[in-house]
């Protein structure tokens, strides 16, 4: 509810944001913002993995039927495979043997 | 024996980079000595680097330190050239941001967390971001929020957000605010209809009135309580990924992401022209490339084809983003495509002018490119041709230059409104500037177009 309250005031808010003052550590208002969404983010969270467990379900069984193979990870930038599944390899002992 | 610290790593007291016998190395204080050992032995280094996030690194001997504080030295696998983010695209940025946002996560699952999101410690190698600072991590407490959150919002949200909602060339607001844009500026030069994105409403609109609704309670000098769940942190994490992965860049057009199509000379002069940078760049030495002008990238592709290692520098943004999409497309590993003004080119900033490069200490490469440019800094921005030929003389050790005569519809164009106030602009008057600097080494007319390209050796670096 907090939450609610919080980002209907931000959005009603156009123009309202004023000046920043010295002496004023942001820290302070980012890390009590945080506490203050960590609810809403947890919910969030907690929905994205459901639908994301759906889709994956949704995936395996239309692979299943279909006999198609994975779709391996793809080249959109900043897109990374998850922790456990390898990685485009790069050629550091070259890079070594250079700074060398 | 000098050991020279690096003007940008200061500001931790936990480590510090610094240079010795040219080879640079990271100093790991004794008081990391923990959150170092952890990252080491809970698997998250291997796993990072294994993946391409995390630079690599191998422990070598304290002597190279300073023995007194020092608890590891640890030199880091080599950056081929460092960028900033106010010279990326917004792709770039966005790559970045999300690579800092896989990092997190992969922290937090290994029981770490990032205690800097800083945007100038991801480097762009092999063409993909990497975070190149080993001392970024920290032990994950819990109930603890994301230390950093402000910073990623300030270093990544809130230009990635102007860049999408207001305008492309705002990420230049990164030059003035070293660390990071203000939340409550941004939220100023945002759009209303940006509010209707839920991330950014949150974590930059709400953030901000947020930090400037507690800007009168710090008088109290207490530490803000509240704590904030690992599930909680996770989610914040996952809400800016989805935020920033739902921020997509504009029409991705200007005038010059169209020049090879709209080409103004015939296109049997272009592949006469590719031949000749082609032979050029044969006769030159050295591994490093700098393209200047270099637009969407086709002749920084003759020399990466070479195995040189180049930066295609261009003044568009739409330009450098074009580029970058083909880096990542075609997973090429040494082109760094990189936005720059070279008529105010990006200076040396920050804590005594020493914290961030200028372009010129970055160089000089081993060959510049200067392919249809001369006549965009002498007649577009005044700049008489002997003073192009003393920067570019600053910049490399080989220059291989277009001369476009003044004839040409390209030229023609830039002088339609303008009095001719150029007479030493000619051939003859072009290689007597050049000749001050530069010794001529080839010549070649770019088929029936009038275009004169030339290989340069600079005077004073042989």
């Amino acid at each position: 509810m907090r939450t609610f309250i919080l980002v209907c005031c931000a959005a009603l808010s156009a123009g309202m944001v004023n000046d920043a003052h010295a002496y004023i550590d942001p820290f302070v208002g980012s890390y009590l913002f945080q506490v203050i969404i960590a609810g809403l983010m947890a919910l969030l969270f907690a929905l994205s993995r459901f639908r994301q467990t759906i889709a994956g379900l949704f995936e395996r069984v239309t692979r299943v039927l279909n006999g198609r193979p994975r779709i391996e990870d793809t080249a959109v930038p900043g897109v990374f495979p998850p922790a456990g599944e390898t990685a485009p390899t790069t050629d550091r002992d070259e890079s070594r043997k250079s700074q060398a | 024996m000098t050991k020279g610290h690096i003007p940008g790593s200061f500001r931790d007291p936990d480590a510090f980079l610094f240079d010795y016998r040219g080879v640079l190395y990271r100093q790991i204080n004794n008081s990391y000595a923990q959150s170092y050992d952890l990252l080491m032995r809970s698997g998250l280094y291997d796993n990072l680097v294994r993946d391409g996030l995390l630079i690599g690194h191998r422990e070598v001997d304290l002597s190279a330190g300073q023995i007194d504080k020092a608890y590891k030295v640890i030199s880091p696998d080599k950056v081929p050239f460092v960028s900033y983010p106010y010279e990326w695209s917004f792709s770039q940025l966005k790559s970045a941001a999300l690579a800092t946002l896989t990092i997190q996560a992969r922290a937090l699952q290994f029981g770490m967390t990032l205690k800097d999101a800083s945007a100038y410690n991801i480097q762009f190698v092999h063409g993909k971001p990497l975070l190149i600072d080993t001392a970024s991590f920290a032990p994950y407490r819990p109930g603890d929020p994301w230390v950093a959150y402000r910073q990623f919002c300030g270093h990544f949200l809130a230009p990635l957000a102007l860049m999408r909602y207001t305008d492309v060339r705002l990420t230049q607001l990164l030059r003035v605010h070293l660390d990071g844009i203000p939340l409550d500026l941004a939220a100023k030069l945002l759009p209303f209809r940006s509010r209707l994105n839920f991330p950014v409403l949150l974590h930059l609109f709400a953030h901000a009135w947020m930090q400037l609704r507690m800007s009168d309670r710090t008088a109290d000098h207490r530490k803000p309580s509240g704590t904030m769940g690992k599930h909680s942190l996770e989610g914040l994490v996952d809400n800016l990924t989805t935020g920033v992965a739902g921020l997509k860049r504009g029409t991705g057009h200007s005038p010059w992401t169209r020049y090879y199509a709209d080409i103004i000379y015939d296109a049997r002069d272009l592949e006469v022209k590719k031949e000749i940078v082609a032979e050029f760049l044969d006769n030159t030495s050295g591994p490093t490339v700098w393209d200047l002008g270099a637009n969407v990238g086709v002749f920084s592709r003759i020399a990466t084809s070479r195995g040189l290692q180049t930066v295609a520098w261009d003044s568009d943004p739409e330009c450098v983003d074009a580029n970058y999409r083909q880096v990542v497309e075609n997973k090429e590993t040494n082109l760094l495509p990189l936005v720059v003004d070279l008529a105010n080119p990006s200076p040396s900033i920050g804590w005594e002018n020493t914290e961030r490069m200028s372009l010129l200490e970055r160089g000089p490469a081993d060959v510049v490119l200067a392919l249809a440019l001369v006549h965009h800094l002498s007649i577009a921005n005044n700049v008489p041709l002997k003073m192009v030929a003393h920067f570019l003389s600053r910049l490399c050790r080989r220059l291989i230059i277009e001369f476009i005569p003044k004839d040409d519809a390209g030229v023609k164009r830039l002088m339609t409104v303008r009095a001719d106030i150029f007479p030493e602009y000619n051939r003859e008057g072009f290689e007597r500037a050049f000749r001050h600097c530069f010794e001529i080494v080839g010549v070649r007319e770019v088929g029936s177009s009038g275009r004169v390209i030339y290989l340069m050796a600079n005077r004073e670096a042989p």
